[in-house]
């Protein structure tokens, strides 16, 4: 969270984050290179990098990609959501060395321009096995680039949220020209079957748990409140909510957080104005109600984030009958004080 | 996250689970036929010991390998100097026909690809048993990437 624009908010946590995804991505493209070596000396360097920079922002794609939903199944992964901005460039910029290095070595010494080499060299868009692969992983790469360059909170905001996460939404898109790319080009000239197993496998495993937990998020969504009185709605006991901690109830179609706080109730909207990320499943930190997503911080008492920051989240009213919790889905105003509902022991 | 955003991700997802393990299947089975070997490989010890036919090229040397009882074939090939294409494939082919065109009008998906090369280095590559006992070899060098042959070595 800042009050202005830098090119990185550095702070220990990214930089820790940022030292491991150097040490791993090192480590892994030095063991590549030796291996590499060893099985086939005459490799050439261009080759080299070619594919251990492929293998490697594959592999980082499909870590990304899997982030997303583990947070949603499990919050002990959300330390990996708080820097995925600086892997997602990285992987770009992987993507990145390996697309230059193959348009230079098959595309570069030809009398045609070589981006137009590689969109026009090979036309065999009815042949699977002849299929033009390359020009897949350049859109790809073009959808990499795109969000690499937007992926700052300066674009965030001058874009709007929405239209930066639509743009944003196309990494699944580019996933599978990505793996359409590896499966209609180097796997068509290599028999060995350990490579399809690998795309199998990471393919299966962001399905499966992309779908788990949208599934998860929809019965959050279906839960019916019967019980409604004067506009307010049963939702739990007060029990359930542990002290610092919020629950989270979707009402009208409208996900909304229930926050325990200094031994109140206070409700706000659960959607961070940053991101969208879900407040209620953050906690009170200096007595703000900090988003788990990128640390946005909001009053619980009013939604407001504490100046010099101005960003606002609707409020809304709530109550404890017989240690009941009652809440109105009528939304005030973002930024509305409410006295909250005190908790009577 | 808002409503409408969750459901767009479970629709694309759904959609990917349907979708991508398809493109997988349907690429794999597209992979030509081809020899049970790795097609990257260094010249492997167990070179065949008979050098049955040799074709002697400006950038490369070919052999025709095979055991003293021609039960077993091999293609060898030696890069003597580093190739204008990165990688390359090399395709066994029907007979080169007399006369020009013929490089351009060579069809892929009409051959059984043998092995992939790279611009250095020596490779062997297993050969399949063939009814016409080797008595005649057509060889292609096919550029994958340009979708273009290269040369035709014929034994």
């Amino acid at each position: 969270m800042s009050a202005s624009y830098a090119a990185v908010g550095w702070n220990r946590q990214k930089k820790i984050y940022d030292w491991l995804i150097a040490g791993f991505c090192t480590s892994y493209l030095v063991l590549f290179i030796s291996l590499s070596l060893v099985f086939n000396e005459q490799v050439t360097f261009e080759t080299l990098l070619i594919r251990s920079t492929s293998t490697l922002a594959v592999l980082l794609l499909h870590v990304i990609l899997a982030i997303g939903p583990l947070c949603r199944l499990n919050k002990k992964f959300l330390p990996l959501l708080y820097n995925r901005r600086h892997l997602g460039v990285t992987m770009f910029t992987l993507s990145l060395v390996h697309g230059s290095f193959g348009i230079f070595q098959f595309h570069a010494l030809g009398n045609i321009n070589p981006i137009l080499s590689l969109l026009t060299s090979n036309t065999n868009f009815n042949s699977l096995s002849a299929f033009p692969f390359q020009a897949l992983g350049f859109l790809a790469l073009v959808i990499f680039f795109l969000m690499a360059i937007t992926s700052h909170d300066f674009w965030l905001h001058h874009l709007s949220p929405k239209v930066w996460k639509t743009l944003h939404m196309f990494v699944y898109l580019a996933y599978f020209l990505v793996v359409m790319h590896v499966m209609l080009g180097v796997i068509q000239y290599e028999s060995n079957p350990v490579f399809v197993i690998i795309i199998f496998a990471g393919a299966t495993t962001l399905v499966t748990l992309h779908l788990l937990s949208g599934i998860k998020e929809r019965k959050t969504d279906n839960r019916q409140f019967a019980l409604q009185q004067q506009g307010f709605v049963y939702v739990c006991g007060v029990k359930d909510i542990e002290n610092s901690r919020a629950k989270i109830f979707c009402i009208d179609k409208e996900r909304i957080a229930v926050y325990r706080h200094e031994n109140k109730l206070f409700a706000v909207h659960n959607v961070c104005k940053h991101q969208g990320g879900p407040l209620g499943e953050g906690k009170i930190l200096d007595g703000c109600i900090t988003c788990p997503w990128h640390g946005y911080q909001y009053l619980p008492q009013n939604g407001q984030s504490p100046p010099p920051f101005r960003e606002k989240v609707s409020t809304y009213d709530v109550k404890i009958v017989d240690n009941k919790v009652w809440l109105n889905p009528a939304a005030s105003a973002e930024g509305t004080e409410r006295p909250g509902a005190e908790i009577k022991d | 996250m808002m409503r409408p955003l969750r459901k767009r991700h479970l629709q694309v997802w759904t959609a990917w689970a349907v979708l991508i393990p398809a493109g997988i299947v349907f690429a794999w089975l597209a992979i030509p036929d081809m020899v049970p070997v790795k097609l990257l490989q260094a010249p492997a010890a167990g070179l065949l010991p008979v050098i049955k036919k040799t074709s002697d090229k400006k950038d490369y040397t070919i052999n025709l390998r095979t055991d003293p009882g021609n039960t077993q074939w091999q293609l060898e090939w030696k890069n003597k100097s580093v190739l204008m294409v990165p990688s390359a494939v090399i395709y066994k082919a029907s007979p080169n026909p007399s006369g020009g065109g013929a490089l351009e009008s060579f069809r892929p998906e009409n051959a059984i690809l043998v092995g992939r090369i790279e611009a250095r280095g020596d490779y062997v590559f297993s050969l399949q048993q063939d009814s016409t006992g080797y008595n005649q070899l057509h060889f292609i060098l096919y550029d994958f990437i340009h979708q273009k042959a290269i040369e035709y070595i014929n034994f």
